[in-house]
Formats: structure tokens, sequence, C-alpha cells
């Protein structure tokens, strides 16, 4: 008998504490507070845009970004968040010299990157590059910072290897939030013009906000009157780049009147008609109506044909600055929102879409084929 | 083996040559052990006549001298072991020594840790473990398959766990819900619950008619529970750490009152899984009262609560990269700790009382009542709005970013290259991207505004109340002529809820539904788990805190009646017995939270209008709170066993049985934890069942061969998953589901020498699907259908002509004239997850109270359970809709596992001493170290678009490891 207590106690020894400890007790330590230090900056994000050079700003698949391989670091502050939606998978930083995108490529950032906290990123291995310049390379996008972009079509790619973001991105303690303050555009020479970068405007990429934005934008280039802007897809798992493919709700008699279109929403918009007269097809094509009209797609009233989901929206908008001569100059700016954040649907009013009234909004300065576009945090960010 | 069977007959012959003379003598050991088996009643007939009986002594020894020359029978019984029977011939006026006579214990031939030995693996998400593989029988083949087979799986003759029919105390208890096996429900209790009465396959039995997976019904009253204190200490490396166990027996003492308890722990984790533990307890208490063998009247109660971490299936890749196919995701480090995020959570007590009168020989009935209550949690890994924690999910593997094949279109090498390191096993720091990084999750909650919880780890509730009253009888009203029969009602009422288990270092988690936000992001109101309590709160969704339910909740309510009887007649070696049943089963649903999203009316019947949105409306038909329709299928079965015993311990015995049962209710809801909403098309599932036996006893060979033919129809199955065609959260319901199972089962066991045996099983099936059943896809988020069809590959898949062309000389597709491609032939698709081939070898040597087993096992025929998804037209056709040959031999082709080999040793021996029993048996498991054994897995239901946006392709599988070596040392001590 004793022999055999004695085994029992062997046995008992033999498993180890950590199988048991928190098994019986049912509670694990409370995990500590991250260590939240950060590398020391040596750069800044101008500096950092700067390298990306002028061949790369043009429109061409083929471009792949700048890997920065020397030892750049840079801070800055988050001044966007991904909770409404309106941003996905990336994240903007800003300091004096101006903001950039980066791109990390993972869900739910604000909840590790949040509005005013301090972010400082070792660029080493990561890659700057273009997105939204045009074919020309006459009219710019902006510079983003993320990896390499070989083998898609763009010039950057998300990091989104957890391991990766980890070894190049850094928080700062997330009790020091300093909210970042948007810069206020009253002049004509705050904005960008067609082929600023941040070495000739610091505000590009920056939080800012604009005020007497009035609905709708005449384009000179094209004589044409833009109200909101949407790309429908026949199919989104095809070619979206095939002309065959798309369809452009665009002008000043679109319908649509939210800042963006949910799938609920957008699906509403297709079934009651009122975009039926729209051709499929990009400019050349949908002008001769070679793929025919969203009518054609009815079907049997479901319009089997065109892809319901939810869609961004460009709203046109007109602000007019005194430029450096004091005279107003007319500026077109794109409110640009995407159909799956939390406020797509909300209405944009009837006299702001009419002309009437003019709005203010605050979001970041983008800029796309030499245009500029705003996109904001939230719908808060839009005041009438 | 015909030529083998007669060959080691001859042998046995020999050996018992050297036999003395007078009569016939052996010693009755216990097969498990080869203890012998002290006081079992050996009774010797002649011409069916008993002429003489005795108990074997200490040693189990046993003598009858002066036995004329002849034909003999002996039958040997004993608690706790199944009787046996061995016909005999003395010539010559020789002592006749069988040397030993075998009992097998009325439980596995082997000790085992428990019956659901396994560690409890999450199976799609399902939340159930698997069944045991249980053959309890007095038969050679099921004493080595039920043990033998059970680590690979094993299924018996290819059927589900809800085919087994298990009772206890003659109450059936599979579970009301699914149908499922309750051998969980008394894990633990192996001493309280070994005494059993079993019937193979289509065979009937006396506490009810049964399936086509045989009966099992477990004693569990306390004069059931063999007399005398039992201990144990048992580890082992493949589950847990230590079980402890004792019972005792009271026996009947002489005012007629008999009382047993079983107590056991079940402690630690083990060898092969990490994160994988146990925390078990079990207890049973039972009291009896026996006034004079004519009333007993028992009372027990029995549970087995406590926690078990689970273990989860991953891609190869993963397995791969971690060098380890026992890896688990389910668990990581929480500052230095193991923590495991699945956890099972039970304490299910199960009370009954059962009377029983027996007022003669002829007549006896029965009356119990039954009745389980307690809970029923499984832990998992909630969040809102944040980055998948799962350690192992698609975007975090190198495959996501880089694979060979081309129409996948993922070329970042050096993405994958990162990923392939964070993966690196060997870099200790990266175990945080490897496993579960509890430690972000609560750095995450931390810092979330207002102490709202992104991260939480809820605990799924099924709580059931099932209550039953039984009720049977047994008449003899010739010596030749049994009746029995019986009326069984079943009421269950189940509780299906989520539990806040852990906030996770936040304050409080929002009962919000995420999926339905992602597509009504813009309406409060539709995004409520709980309408009424947003509406009632000044539109403010509930803070749930630890311990409060949310999400969902509802009542599953099953009722459950049926009458049964059946006749046996018996007259010289004929036996023959018709049962029958009918019966009526009726479930439905009850919410008891109205989701935003089917809202349905207000409980006046009036339209729910929320700024202006009329909810009623947009619930397309569809509610959540309140009372479903009611389904109700009427049941029944017949069944008839016919035997024949000839002279010489020959048997032939053929068995058939047609069924109607009821799907069950986790197979009739579409999506039960949103809405009221009933599969459309259920159907009764019909299930016929043949076998035809030839059974061998006799000069100490056993030997068994039976065929057997069974099929199934009008199953039906649910399930839900993201739809990547679709961008939502889709339901998936199959119906029209058709098996057929047909195969052999041989078992033998012949004495080779002196203490030593040869055993040997094989099982050979060939289970197949046989129909094209028909789908309804619904988005979850507005029960909109999407797709309705046929699932035409899930049958099979085509095999398809292929001819040179003579132009480039490669092998293409031949065409017929209307330009389709021909079809030459079909694969079959098998009934997944067991081998449909087994074969085993043991050899057994004993001596001295020692026993030795070393057997070899082999497993073949294994395959994977198949996604439908990937056997419709759609998921072949791909994004262009256009279907062609390789897509369809790519997409719907069934995964067969590779045969395995397995090598066994077992060990025990027992001392006595002054009445008691000391021993041990060690067991060693897989001593190859073979660690590449599929026991199972799923293919996951995602869809990923071709690069040229022409084809869908498949997601990897996931698989289901058998653990390498591993060993069992149990000691035991009766005193």
């Amino acid at each position: 008998m004793k022999k055999y207590i004695s085994l029992i106690s062997l046995l008992c020894l033999l498993v180890s504490c950590q199988e048991f400890e928190p098994v019986f007790t049912e509670k694990y330590p409370q995990p500590q507070p991250y260590d939240y230090t950060v590398p020391q900056a040596n750069a800044t994000i101008a500096d950092l845009a700067a390298r990306l050079p002028k061949s790369n700003r043009i429109k061409d698949k083929s471009l792949n970004g700048v890997e920065i391989t020397e030892n750049i670091i840079i801070e800055g502050r988050v001044s966007t968040t991904d909770q409404p939606g309106n941003f996905y998978k990336s994240l903007y930083i800003q300091d004096e010299t101006g903001g950039m995108e980066i791109k990390l490529g993972r869900n739910g950032l604000y909840n590790e990157y949040h509005e005013g906290q301090r972010i400082v990123i070792k660029c080493s291995g990561l890659y700057v590059g273009d997105y939204g310049s045009n074919k020309k390379g006459n009219g710019y996008g902006m510079a983003q910072l993320g990896y390499t972009g070989e083998g898609t079509d763009y010039q950057t790619s998300y990091m989104e290897v957890p391991l990766l973001v980890s070894k190049t991105v850094f928080k700062g303690d997330p009790n020091d939030i300093q909210k970042v303050t948007p810069v206020k555009i009253t002049t004509a020479d705050q904005l960008p013009d067609a082929t600023s970068t941040l070495a000739t405007c610091s505000n590009i990429g920056k939080l800012v906000t604009v005020p007497g934005l009035y609905y709708g934008w005449h384009d000179p280039q094209y004589d044409e009157d833009n109200g909101a802007f949407v790309l429908l897809y026949i199919n989104s798992l095809q070619d979206k780049e095939a002309s065959s493919n798309r369809i452009f709700i665009t002008g000043t008699q679109t319908g649509i009147d939210t800042w963006a279109l949910s799938k609920e929403r957008m699906t509403q918009s297709l079934l009651s008609g009122k975009w039926d007269s729209f051709n499929v097809g990009n400019a050349t094509e949908a002008q001769s109506c070679k793929f025919g009209t969203v009518g054609d797609l009815r079907g049997d009233g479901s319009y089997p044909g065109v892809d319901k989901a939810a869609y961004s929206v460009s709203h046109y908008f007109t602000v007019n600055l005194p430029g450096s001569n004091g005279s107003l100059v007319p500026i077109g700016i794109q409110v640009r929102t995407s159909g799956y954040c939390k406020f797509a649907d909300s209405p944009v009013p009837q006299d702001v879409l009419n002309g009437t009234r003019p709005i203010t909004v605050t979001g970041i300065l983008n800029m796309y084929e030499g245009k500029i576009q705003l996109t904001v945090n939230n719908i808060t960010d839009i005041e009438y | 083996m015909k030529r083998l069977i007669s060959v080691l007959v001859a042998l046995a012959l020999c050996a018992m040559s050297f036999a003395q003379t007078g009569g016939i003598k052996a010693t009755v050991v216990n097969r498990a052990g080869r203890a012998p088996v002290q006081g079992a009643k050996v009774e010797l007939f002649s011409n069916g006549e008993s002429i003489a009986h005795q108990n074997a002594d200490v040693l189990g020894r046993f003598c009858f001298e002066g036995i004329a020359d002849g034909s003999y029978m002996l039958t040997m019984k004993a608690e706790g072991f199944l009787s046996a029977q061995v016909n005999v011939i003395v010539e010559k006026g020789l002592m006749r020594d069988l040397v030993f006579v075998t009992l097998s214990p009325v439980t596995l031939a082997k000790d085992s840790p428990d019956e659901d030995n396994f560690a409890e693996q999450d199976f799609q998400d399902s939340g159930y473990s698997d069944a045991p593989t249980i053959l309890f029988s007095n038969d050679v083949y099921s004493e080595l398959a039920g043990f033998g087979f059970s680590a690979i799986r094993f299924k018996n003759r290819g059927y589900n766990s809800e085919t087994q029919d298990v009772y206890l105390a003659g109450v059936k208890l599979n579970d009301a819900i699914t149908g499922y096996s309750p051998f969980s429900l008394w894990s633990g209790l192996n001493e309280a619950t070994r005494s059993k009465e079993s019937t193979l396959g289509v065979e009937s039995s006396q506490y009810g008619v049964g399936g086509i997976n045989g009966v099992t019904n477990i004693m569990a009253t306390p004069s059931s529970v063999r007399p005398g204190w039992r201990s144990s200490v048992l580890t082992n490396s493949s589950t847990y750490r230590l079980r402890l166990m004792l019972t005792y027996g009271s026996g009947q003492k002489d005012n007629g009152i008999s009382y047993a308890f079983n107590v056991s722990a079940r402690l630690g984790g083990n060898d092969w899984t990490k994160g994988v533990f146990y925390r078990n307890f079990a207890y049973y208490a039972g009291i009896e009262k026996n006034w004079g063998d004519i009333h007993r009247l028992s009372l027990v109660t029995l549970a087995s609560p406590g926690q078990r971490g689970a273990a989860n299936a991953s891609t190869q890749e993963v397995y791969d990269m971690m060098g380890d196919n026992m890896y688990n995701s389910n668990w990581g480090y929480q500052n230095g700790k193991v923590r495991n995020a699945r956890v099972r959570n039970t304490f299910e007590p199960i009370t009954f009382l059962k009377y029983n009168y027996t007022p003669s020989d002829k007549l006896s009935l029965g009356a119990t009542l039954l009745w389980r209550t307690g809970y029923n949690g499984y832990s998992a890994l909630d969040w809102y709005d944040a980055a998948d924690p799962r350690p192992d999910y698609y975007r975090n593997l190198p495959s996501y970013f880089s694979m060979v094949d081309e129409d996948y279109d993922r070329n970042s090498e050096e993405k994958a290259a990162w990923a392939a390191e964070m993966w690196n096993p060997r870099i200790a720091s990266y175990s945080k991207y490897q496993h579960i990084d509890w430690d972000r999750m609560y750095n995450v909650n931390y810092n979330s505004a207002d102490g709202r919880s992104k991260y939480a780890q809820e605990e799924r509730h099924v709580d059931q109340n099932d209550l039953h009253a039984v009720f049977n009888a047994h008449y003899v009203p010739s010596g030749n002529f049994t009746i029995d029969g019986g009326i069984n009602l079943r009421l269950n009422r189940t509780e299906n809820y989520k539990k806040m288990k852990d906030l996770l270092g936040g304050k409080y988690y929002l009962n919000i539904d995420s999926f339905a936000e992602r597509d009504f992001a813009a309406n409060e109101a539709k995004v409520q788990n709980d309408l009424d309590y947003w509406v009632a709160n000044n539109r403010q969704a509930e803070k749930v805190v630890t311990g409060g339910k949310y999400g969902y909740d509802y009542l599953s309510q099953v009722r459950d009646a049926r009458v049964w009887a059946s006749g046996a007649y018996s007259a010289g070696g004929f036996r023959a017995l018709l049962a029958g049943s009918i019966g009526y089963n009726t479930f439905w649903r009850e919410g008891l939270v109205r989701k935003g999203l089917f809202a349905g009316t207000w409980d006046d019947g009036s339209d729910i209008i929320i700024d202006g949105v009329n909810l009623t409306q947009e619930s397309n038909g569809q509610t959540s709170k309140g009372k479903s329709a009611v389904s109700g299928f009427v049941i029944g079965s017949v069944k008839t066993n016919l035997s024949y015993t000839f002279v010489g311990g020959h048997r032939i015995f053929a068995d058939a049985g047609y069924f109607v049962d009821a799907p069950s209710f986790n197979n009739s809801f579409i999506s039960p934890r949103t809405r009221n909403t009933l599969v459309s098309g259920l159907k009764p599932i019909k299930t016929f069942s043949g076998d035809l036996n030839y059974q061998y006893s006799g000069n100490g060979i056993d030997a068994r061969v039976t065929a057997y033919y069974t099929t199934i129809k009008d199953q039906s199955d649910v399930m839900s998953f993201y739809d990547d065609s679709q961008h939502s959260f889709t339901n998936f319901a199959m119906t029209g589901i058709d098996q057929r199972h047909l195969g052999v089962e041989i078992g033998v066991r012949v004495p080779i020498i002196d203490n030593l045996t040869l055993s040997g099983a094989f099982s050979w099936g060939d289970h197949i699907y046989t129909s094209v059943p028909k789908m309804v896809q619904t988005i979850d988020n507005s029960a909109e259908v999407i797709r309705e069809d046929d699932v035409p590959y899930w049958n099979r898949t085509p095999i398809f002509s292929k001819v040179k062309d003579p132009v480039t000389g490669t092998e293409v597709y031949d065409i017929d004239a209307d330009d389709n491609p021909i079809v030459k032939g079909y694969k079959n698709h098998y009934v997944p997850s067991t081998p449909q081939i087994c074969a085993e070898l043991a050899l057994n040597y004993n001596i001295n109270n020692w026993f030795l087993e070393l057997n070899g096992q082999y497993f073949d025929k294994s395959y994977i359970d198949m996604n439908p998804l990937y056997r419709t037209t759609f998921a072949c056709a791909g994004p262009d809709g256009v279907i062609t040959p390789q897509e369809i031999e790519y997409m719907t082709e069934q995964e067969k596992f590779a045969p395995a080999f397995l090598l066994n040793l077992s060990i025990g021996k027992t001392w006595y001493i002054k009445n008691r029993q000391l021993g041990f048996s060690l067991n060693g498991n897989n001593l190859t170290n073979n660690r590449n054994v599929k026991t199972g897995g799923y293919e996951q239901t995602r869809l990923v678009t071709g690069a040229k946006h022409d084809v869908y392709k498949r997601f990897d599988t996931k698989y289901f490891y058998m653990c390498g070596i591993n060993y069992m040392l149990n000691i035991y001590f009766r005193f």
C-alpha cells in the first residue's frame, strides 16, 4: 500500500505545473500593458516622399515602387481611422512636412493605431510608390508607403504580414494622444496643382478643412458638368478594367443623393430603373453604346447583369479661393466616400445638391490624376 | 484463410493431447488482463441438459471429473463479463485440459482511459466531438475492432454516431437535438457503467427495437456495480496525464439494499497536442432496494462535470511549417501561460428512478423516470471589428501570398518569405504569431475607447432539460416464446445561447451583430441582436458583461413518443424474432430574443416600424422571436432476426430491418441562431439494413463472418459559411442525401500453442453516397434565396474521356458530335472520416497472470469529409459560368487518405494478495511512431477567383492527425 501511495505521488509530480496551474484556478495572469518604446526618427515624411522619382509619377502597371535601402526612420501622428470604414486597410500619418498613406493591409487598424497616436516607421526594406497619377504623367497621384508592388498592378502593395508590420511600424504610447489639427484652407495656394508633391505643397496627405464648398463642378477640359460619379461593374469577379464590364453613372442627373451607396441602397437605386439610360463601357464605347444600356440588363426586373454591391461615390464640389493675385479661383474638389462605410447611405441634403448651400469638409487631402479629393473619416467631418 | 484455420485447429488439438485423464478442466480468465475470474459459474451441458455446475476457485480454476466420452457444452458466467460457451469432446476417458477459457469483460477488451478517449476536436466548428468506436459484445471481431480501431476513429460499418442506440438504465439517451450517442455524459465513470448489454448491427434488444448499429444498454444500477472497492491510477501520453478513480459496490446486503459509488478525476494535458487539457471530475452514486426479487427500486445520480481544452484542425501547410502534424491553433501564451480558447465546460447531471416488478419468472415490468439537466458550454473567441485572432487564418500563411499554381494569382514571393519566417518554430519570439496572441488582444481591449472589448471569449451553450418516462414489459408465455415491449416518452427543452465568458481586460462587449453590420451598417435597428432591449433602452445596445447572455437565445423543443414490441420464438437451435415500433416525433424552435434582421412583428402582431423603415417587411417573411412552425413526423421500424445454432458450435443468423426516423433538429433549421425558418422539403429518413452471419465457437476457436447491406435515404444537412462570390455569410441546406453501406466483417481467434492465441479482425466496406441531393442557399442576413439547385457532383466525379490532339500531341478531352465532353465513367464519393478497410492481427501470450499482446493494424480507404459547395454546378463553372471537364475534375474529386500501419504492444500482470488484487497494464501504441496518419478532416468552403476570372480555386483542406508513439499505464488495486 505504501508503495502504491508513493507511486501516486510520483505520478502527481510528473504532471507539470504549466499544465495544471491555470487549469485548476481557471485564472490566467492578466497580461501587462505593452511597452511602447519607439526608435528615434531621422527623416521627415517629405524626405521619404522625395524618394519617389518623377519617372514613377505615371500610370503604368509595370512600374514598381522604390525600395528604401537606407536606414530612414520617419515619425508622425495618425490622422485617420478605419472605424467608420471610409478608410480601409491603411492609415495616414502626418508630420509638419506632409502626410502619407501607410499601407498596413490589416483590418480594424483603429484598435491598435489610434487617431493622434505617435507612429514611427523604419522604412528600410519598404517601398515608396505612386498611386493615382495619370497615364500622361501630367496629373499626379499620391506617394504611398507599403511593400513591393512586384507582381501586382500597383507600385506598392499592402504590408499585410504581421511580422513585417511589427518589424517596421512602431506604436507610441496609446495614452499620449495628440489629435492632428486640420489645416484650414483659405487660399488657393494651400492646395496642390496637378503636379504638386510634398516638396511643393506640404498639405498633401494631411488632414485639412475646406469651407465654402458648393455642389457641382464644371470640368473645363471636357466642358462637362459633374455632380456625382460612380463606377459600377457588370461582374466584379471579371476583369474590372474591361470596358464591357464597366458602367459609369456620372453627370448631374445620377439621382444619387447619399454620400455613397451601400449594397442595399445601390440595389434599390438600380431596381428603381433610374440608371436605365446610362450606357455600358468606357467613354468611347459608352458613347457609341457598343455594349448597350443598363436598361438592357434589367432581365426579370432584378438586373441579374449588374453586380449588386456597395460602391464608392464621388461628389463634385467647387470652392472659390483667393489666388496669388487675390482674385477668386474656382477649384474642383471631389468628396469621395466608400460604399462600405457605416455612413454610406447618409443623405446629401437637397439644398446642398441643388447648389444653394455650401458645406465645410474636413478630410485627408488626396490627389488623383492631378485632381483634388477629400476623404473624410466620419460623417461628422461634413458640416452644413 | 481456410487452410490457416485448419492448421491452427490442428495445432490446438495437438496441444490438448497433453491432457490428463478424467474429464474437463480449465482456468477461467479475463480476456482483458488474463486475470483469473474468481467465482465464475461454470455449467456443463449434455444434449441441452445441465448435468453439472461449479464455481471457479480463487485462481479461476475448475475441474469436472468422472465425465463419460461424448460431446458437451460448457457455459461460463460471471458478473461483469459476457457469458461464453465452449463445445468440448471428451474421448477415450481422457481429462481434457482446455488450459484457459476466456471471458470478455462487458466493456473494452483492454483498459482504455475512457470510452470517448479522444482529445476533443473542433469539427467544422460543430462543437461536438466524435463518438467512440464501441462495439461491446461477446464477439471476437467486436472485441478487436471496438478497442483496436478506435485510435483511428473507426466508425462501425461507416455509420454515424447517431446510429448507435445508447441506453442508460433502459432509457435511450441519444441526444434529442443531434442524435449523437451520449457517452460523454458519463465519461470517467468506467466502473459504474461497466455492466452493459449489447447487440450488434441490426440485432434487436430487450430494451428496444434498436436501429442498424447495435443497442448498448448500460445497466447503471447499484446492484450492477461489481462488489468491493476498486481503485486505479492511470497515466497516458495521448489524452491526459492522470486519472484517479475509486469505486465501491456494496453488493446486495441481507436487507435487500445495495449501494454504490464511483468517483474519478482526469487531469492534465498530454505529450502530443499542446493546449489540450482535462480538468474533469465524475461522480456516480446510487442506492437500490430489492424486496424479495419481486420489487426493485433504484435511485441513481451521476455526472461528469469539468473542462476540456479542444484541439483544432489546420492545413498541411501549417503543419509542415511547424514540423508537427499535431499542431493545435486553439491555444497561445497569456503572460507566459498556455491558454486554450476553446474549452468545453459541462455539468450535465443525470438522475433516474427505476422500478422493476418481477412477480414471476414469466413476467417483469419496469418503469423508469430519467432527467438530464445542467449546462454544456463550449468557448470560442469572439471579436468585433478587429483583426482575426486565429494564428492560422489564411491571410497569415505563405500560400496567401505565393502559390505555384498560377491560377491563384498569388505571386508575392517576398511576402511569402516574410510569412514563412513568421512560422519558423525555432524562433521563440515568433510564438505570438504561431499561436493565439492573448497579450495583444488584452492590450487592444486596454486601449479601447470606453473599455469596450474588441476581443472576448464567448461560451456557446446548449443547455438541455431532457425528461424521459419509459415503461417496459418482458413476458414469457411459454418456454420458447418471449415478448418484450414498452412505451418511451421524451420531452426535451434545450436552451441555446451565448454567454460572455471573459472580456479579456475590457469592461463590456456590445450586443450587436457584426455580420449584419457589414450589409446594414446604416440601419442601427437591423444590427441589433436584441431589438426589444434596444427599443426599451433608449436605442442603446446592451453592454454585455461577464456571465451575460448575448448573441442569440432560443429553445429547441423536441417531443418524442413511441411504443414498441418484439416477440421471439425459439425451438431447438432455431430462434426467430419480430419487432416493431411506431411513434411520433415533433420539434420546433422558440426564439427568446428579437433580432433586428428578422424582427417579425411585435408581440401583438403589429408591424415593427422604426424611423420609417418597416422591419416587418424587411424580415422577408422570417421571424426570430417566438415559436416556429411545428414539424412532426410519424416514425417507426420493423425488424426481424433469425438464427439457427447447429450442433458443434456453428451458428448462422440473419437480421433485417426497415426504419423511418425524423430528421434531427440540428439538420432541420436553416439558421437556428437567427430565425425560425425550417428547411423546406424535409422528409423522414428511411433506412434499410440487412446482414447475414456465420459464427463458430468451439475448440478454443471463435470466429464470425458477416456480410451486411444498408441504404439510408433522405437525410438532410445544414451548414453556414462565408460565400466569396456573394461577399456574404450564407446558409446552405441540403436535402435528399442517400447513402449505401455494404461490407464484410471477419473475426477469428485461434489458440496456437499453450498460452498463445492468435486473433484477427478484418473489415472491408464500401460506403458511398448514392444520390444527387438538392440544395438551397440563402443569405444569412436577409434570408434571400440565392441558389436553389441540385448538387450534381455530390455522389461522384465524372471521368472524362481523353484523346491525343493530332496536331499538338497533347492529351485533350474528347468531345462528342455536340461538342460535349465524353464521360466514360464515374468515381464514387465515399462516406468520410473512417477507414473502410481495417485489419488487425494480434498475438496474445499469457502465463502466471502475466499477459502480453502484440498487434499490428492496417487501415485504408479513408476519405475526406466533403464540402457540398465544391460539388455544385456553380463552383465548377467558375465566375465565367462556363463549366469545363478540368474544373469538374479539380473541384469535385474527393481526397483519399494514405493507408496506415500501426504496431501496438500491451503488457500486464495481476498479483493476488489475500483476496486483494494489485495489477497493472501498460499499452504502448503506435510503436513505429507513425505521425502521418490522417484520422479525418474537412474541406473549407471558401473559393478563390482564378487569375483569369474563369475558374474558382479551392482553399486548402484541414486535417486531423493521429498522435505518434504513446503509452498508457494503468495501476489498479481491488480490495
